[in-house]
């Protein structure tokens, strides 16, 4: 279980939107500070492993809970 | 919090589409022609929407990043149609568009349509529109995130 600092809730944003509030939300932690990231868009999967890797940031966790997909992110 | 009339949008967001359309199929014609009536229904003046065409897929990573660093788009739309054998190269391009959408903090939608055929108009009428309406969607939101 990954202890978070910063939740961000982008249901029923579309992709590439969480990436780009995620984004936003990240500018304002600091280095080593952990997010949470609640998507209902099925391609985040995808965008989001993206993200990390263009970024630099470390993907913790990733989990499907029914409709919604959970990326835990360290920046 | 700011709030604007969903009829202020056609006059702060510009739109661009990148399309790689072949020519002399009237099928991509149509179904562009859909997104584009969807648009304005949605109150987009064709003022605010730029169609830029290519020929292949292949082109749209140096595009979409010009386009995106331009900073004179809300929002940047990718339509691909592609072949089934074409598929992986389309499926790249997903991280191509994760990325300029991430460096222009513009969105950059990427919409993908597999050997279209004509046997279920409708259904591309719907696919079209649907587009349309995320178009819309992101470009509202994008107001708010901004």
């Amino acid at each position: 279980m990954h202890k978070h600092d910063v939740k961000l809730d982008t249901s029923d944003l579309v992709c590439p939107l969480p990436l780009l509030k995620t984004k936003q939300a990240m500018a304002d932690m600091q280095k080593g500070q952990v997010i949470e990231v609640i998507c209902t868009d099925a391609s985040s999967v995808v965008d989001f492993e993206s993200f990390v890797a263009i970024t630099g940031a470390t993907m913790l966790k990733r989990e499907q809970n029914g409709a919604q997909y959970i990326f835990v992110i360290r920046k | 919090m700011k709030i604007i009339q969903a009829q202020e949008i056609k006059q702060f967001f510009n739109i661009a589409i990148l399309v790689n359309q072949d020519e002399s199929d009237s099928l991509h014609e149509q179904f562009v022609h859909a997104v584009v009536e969807r648009l304005r229904e949605l109150d987009f003046s064709d003022d605010y929407i730029t169609m830029v065409v290519t020929n292949a897929f292949a082109d749209f990573p140096l595009v979409a990043a010009s386009l995106a660093k331009s900073q004179e788009y809300s929002s940047v739309a990718l339509i691909a149609f592609y072949a089934e054998s074409q598929r992986e190269e389309y499926m790249s391009m997903f991280t191509t568009a994760t990325e300029v959408a991430i460096q222009t903090n513009t969105p950059v939608l990427m919409e993908g349509f597999c050997d279209l055929d004509d046997s279920n108009i409708d259904k591309l009428n719907h696919q079209a529109r649907a587009l349309a309406d995320r178009i819309y969607s992101t470009v509202s939101v994008m107001e708010q995130i901004r």
